[in-house]
């Protein structure tokens, strides 16, 4: 049997704690002082998942997106709230089958 | 003005939105231990297996017809059911949760119900990919009625 496209997972929706962010800490040379004083607090539940009731998250097979950074094993955050655009990329129903793809809106 | 919601098929539809490929295909979803029919798709109905049969009574339409036959998987449902609650939730002021599938949807105040109970089911049909039919009336009991005519 063929070896599905992408495995849907189950997502944990247990708090998960704001953490830090460190604006600065990319930078070379030496740290900002002020960065002492930052109170920027990320909680990644809610930078990554707009709408909660829309996201699934679904692992990826194979390396047909390789070329937009897609690779086998990632695990990618679907929002079914969200609207197609031209180069979207999204999960498809092709052959009605899942998969991945990116949009090319073609003008006629 | 209340309305009432109700989820299509609601286990058979659940399947459904992570495997494409059961769409207009009869789909069964069986109890605990894989004793009696729980939920059908339409398609299924239309076979003419019932609710609440026990499934080795009917192993020759399953058989004949390709039948795809799911068991019960709560954890699934109770998911999918609390993220359809929720979008009711942000859709207006009140709601009353009846039962998984179900709930009753405080419509007052609202001037176009039509509108807004279409705007509903095409929003849950998008975020969740369940199909729901909801019935609008002056009480619970005539919603509920009403729903079966969406």
């Amino acid at each position: 049997m063929k070896k599905k496209q992408i495995s849907f997972l189950k997502i944990n929706s247990e708090e998960l704690k704001d953490l830090p962010i460190y604006e600065n800490a990319v930078q070379c040379g030496f740290p900002s002082p002020a960065d002492d004083f930052l109170d920027l607090d990320i909680n990644l539940n809610d930078y990554l998942v707009k709408h909660k009731s829309a996201t699934f998250c679904v692992k990826v097979n194979g390396s047909s997106m390789d070329g937009v950074g897609i690779h086998s094993g990632d695990v990618l955050i679907v929002d079914r709230a969200e609207s197609v655009q031209n180069n979207s990329i999204v999960l498809a129903v092709i052959d009605n089958e899942f998969t991945v793809k990116s949009i090319k809106k073609k003008c006629r | 003005m209340i309305a009432l919601a109700d989820c299509n098929n609601f286990y058979a539809s659940c399947e459904r939105v992570f495997r494409p490929e059961l769409c207009n295909k009869p789909v069964l979803v069986l109890s605990n231990n894989d004793g009696c029919v729980i939920a059908r798709s339409n398609e299924a109905k239309a076979l003419g297996i019932k609710m609440g049969v026990p499934a080795f009574k009917i192993k020759d339409i399953i058989h004949n017809n390709n039948v795809n036959v799911f068991s019960s998987n709560f954890t699934l449902y109770g998911d999918m059911s609390n993220r359809v609650m929720s979008i009711y939730a942000d859709e207006c002021n009140a709601i009353e949760i009846y039962s998984i599938d179900e709930a009753f949807i405080n419509m007052s105040g609202i001037a176009n119900l039509e509108e807004k109970a279409v705007s509903i089911r095409n929003k849950v049909k998008t975020w969740t990919g369940i199909p729901v039919s909801i019935g609008v009336s002056k009480t619970k009991n005539i919603s509920k009625n009403c729903k079966s005519y969406s």
